[in-house]
């Protein structure tokens, strides 16, 4: 036997941003001062009479037998989260706390692997630190992103985030999410004020060995009673929930999940073939993108994940400094590696 | 005894795992928080402070299962990311649920020679920095694979962790406890209740002498509604029948079937690094399954004693098993509170909690 250095067969990470549920809440745009008393945004269950519109199959096609069909009502009950009538502004809410130790991994049954991938990563953090990853966090956060939806058909999106220290918030930045494009993260973001401070602190969290917790908080205005868009259930067995939509609450009130959160908030990868058109897209170790149903890092590219890890701890081929930040970043992400030891809850996202 | 309590209050804890054995569903296992609890002790002693956990008291004041409620129940899954060909992954399911816990943690003090001792009445500076770093430290880790919130201000209670000393003297502790319990209210404690299996299966070997443990923790872990005769086994007069479970009357207690650890499946364990992808090849292996029993929830004023709240790991190797054991009393079944005397038994406390 060889002194070999081979994959532990039981490597897990846990995810180093650890984003809350966003919970909503409904108040008036001059207002926002004292959001703090807004009423939390509650989810309705509506029953509504609808069409057959969906594409028959060729075998029912038959006029007689689709004229029935289609006479026949479409009857749904499903969940719906809206503006109250004299209300005209969403806020959404939630925490972030920013843990250190990046490469430490939570479950590692090799010490060599372990030594050697602790080492890889101080010579990175020595390198180059966190300060690019963090800034593509930090401006995620400053376009709001992590809105999904409730971003598109804004008048006005407004983003305040706080760090907070015991009980209180020691620092504001304030963002206005729409003049930041989505569509790239380097050269306009950079712009706006208090990015690149808020960036040295999601760094500071990422390389220290205490945390960072920061308070994110959305206004987004939509005008009175609008349709907003809280995480939808995935649920299997929808018999037994008795609608075809089920929206996520918490304490009643409607939410957006955190795994959907996390996913806008490491959106930041623009180092794959194709970025130029497409954008940022998550970071996911295949550089999977579900609403596309494609994969942009095909192992045969030699861009995936494992490929350019392998390469950099087992072959000492370190690759280019893009690609460096990938790595770095599905570390942070949190990814249980070759044998599913722990389901790694941070690579699950909501169904939408 | 216990040399002094750290008290976590209030926390708020997304995403637990609410799958707490292969058989039960609702609350993590017990044993996720010892394991919780020795994973801080290690964490504290990182951080510089030398406190050794021994024991925990686990109190929910609230909690969200992610699931949907039907007759059925089913959990609320989550869809992950396409594989590295596009399609979709497959589904894996898993149950989450948010809780709202007091966590009690039995504190003594890992001591150097000749150091005087720290876990002193009169100390309270530094245990109030002990208590403030080991609410730093665990806001860093999971709990029952759950992140855990930062605190809320709560109007009129405790949110920050602290540390409190003991008092030696039996009457003095139980006073003390008195005091403490009040704070964990409104909520609800879990404690072991080990007698119940041994109850049922005595109850099921009068009639079935075949009866196993399996059918005494199936039979008492569910409702088993019959109809109610009286005494001289006559219908009611008025021909409605009243269905109930006899051994489940009014006032027996919110009694859950739990698990409490593990037994090995195997006479010794493997040496170290003798199975392949073990998680940690340093240390021996055992192939273990769940061990059942029941457990209860019980509101704190119903407490009298801080060991009566606490679990404690307990491992027999020979035996090959690795349990916790909670502190609870079997109740005497002529003390058992019903709704009749409750309020009677209740009578000596001085800080009896009002039901509205």
């Amino acid at each position: 036997m060889s002194d070999k250095l081979t994959t532990a067969s039981v490597l897990a990470f846990e995810r180093k941003l650890d984003p809350s549920d966003a919970v909503l809440y409904a108040g008036r745009w001059e207002d926002r001062a004292q959001s703090h008393s807004w009423q939390p945004l509650s989810v309705q269950t509506k029953s509504v009479r609808g069409t057959i519109s969906n594409r028959l199959k060729a075998k029912d096609q038959d006029p007689v037998k689709l004229d029935a069909a289609i006479e026949n009502p479409n009857l749904q009950t499903v969940d719906i989260a809206a503006l109250p009538a004299q209300a005209d502004t969403l806020k959404v809410q939630f925490t972030l706390r920013v843990l250190g130790g990046t490469g430490t991994p939570s479950a590692c049954n090799s010490a060599p692997y372990r030594a050697k991938l602790l080492a890889t990563v101080q010579g990175y953090v020595q390198q180059h630190g966190f300060a690019e990853l963090a800034r593509r966090y930090a401006a995620n956060l400053a376009n709001g992103r992590f809105l999904w939806r409730n971003r598109l058909g804004a008048e006005s999106v407004a983003v305040t985030v706080e760090q907070m220290q015991g009980g209180g918030s020691v620092k504001t930045w304030d963002f206005d999410a729409l003049s930041l494009d989505t569509r790239t993260l380097l050269a306009i973001n950079n712009e706006a004020k208090g990015l690149e401070e808020l960036g040295q602190v999601i760094a500071g969290g990422l390389a220290g060995s205490g945390h960072v917790l920061l308070r994110v908080t959305a206004f987004v205005r939509q005008g009175a009673g609008q349709e907003v868009f809280p995480s939808q259930e995935l649920i299997l067995d929808k018999g037994a929930a008795g609608k075809s939509k089920t929206l996520y609450q918490v304490g009643g009130a409607a939410a957006i999940h955190s795994q959907k959160i996390g996913n806008a908030l490491r959106t930041i990868d623009t180092w794959y073939e194709g970025a130029e058109s497409l954008g940022p897209i998550a970071v996911e170790p295949y550089g999977s993108v579900t609403t596309q149903g494609r994969a942009y890092r095909q192992p045969k590219q030699k861009m995936d994940f494992y490929t350019l890890l392998d390469n950099w701890l087992l072959k000492d081929q370190a690759p280019p400094v893009e690609q460096q930040h990938f790595v770095m970043a599905v570390l942070i992400r949190g990814v249980c590696l070759v044998m599913p030891v722990e389901q790694g809850r941070s690579n699950d996202y909501a169904l939408h | 005894m216990s040399q002094a309590i750290l008290v976590l209050p209030h926390l708020h804890i997304q995403n637990a795992n609410a799958i707490g054995s292969p058989l039960t569903h609702g609350f993590p296992s017990i044993t996720a928080f010892t394991g919780l609890m020795w994973a801080l002790e290690r964490k504290l002693t990182q951080a510089g402070v030398p406190l050794q956990l021994q024991g925990v008291g686990v109190i929910c004041h609230d909690h969200q299962e992610q699931v949907t409620r039907g007759y059925v129940r089913s959990f609320n899954l989550t869809r992950n990311p396409v594989g590295k060909d596009g399609n979709t992954a497959a589904i894996v399911e898993e149950g989450r649920m948010h809780l709202q816990l007091t966590l009690v943690l039995a504190v003594a003090e890992k001591r150097a020679r000749d150091a005087p001792a720290a876990l002193v009445p009169g100390n309270e500076t530094q245990l109030a920095e002990w208590a403030h770093r080991a609410g730093d430290v665990l806001a860093a880790m999971r709990v029952a694979g759950g992140s855990v919130l930062p605190p809320r201000p709560m109007p009129g209670r405790r949110v920050r962790p602290w540390l409190a000393i003991v008092a030696q003297d039996p009457q003095a502790a139980a006073s003390q406890f008195q005091r403490w319990r009040r704070q964990w209210l409104p909520g609800f404690a879990l404690v072991g209740r080990d007698d119940v299996l041994a109850h049922r299966l005595q109850h099921l070997r009068a009639s079935r002498p075949e009866a196993t443990l399996l059918d005494a923790w199936l039979h008492a872990a569910r409702f088993n509604y019959q109809p109610m005769t009286d005494e001289a086994g006559q219908p009611p007069p008025d021909g409605k029948v009243l269905w109930e479970d006899p051994l489940r009357p009014k006032g027996s207690g919110w009694v859950v079937p739990i698990s409490v650890g593990y037994a090995a499946l195997e006479t010794s364990a493997h040496a170290a690094g003798q199975v392949r992808n073990a998680r940690d090849t340093a240390l021996p292996l055992r192939f273990v399954e769940s061990v059942y029993s029941f457990g209860q929830w019980i509101s704190p004023h119903r407490l009298h004693s801080l060991e009566h709240l606490l679990w404690r790991p307990e491992t027999d190797a020979t035996l090959g098993l690795y349990r916790c054991r909670s502190g609870y009393p079997a109740p005497v079944a002529d003390e058992a509170v019903t709704p009749e005397n409750w309020l009677s038994l209740a009578d000596d406390d001085d800080d009896i909690y009002h039901y509205t």
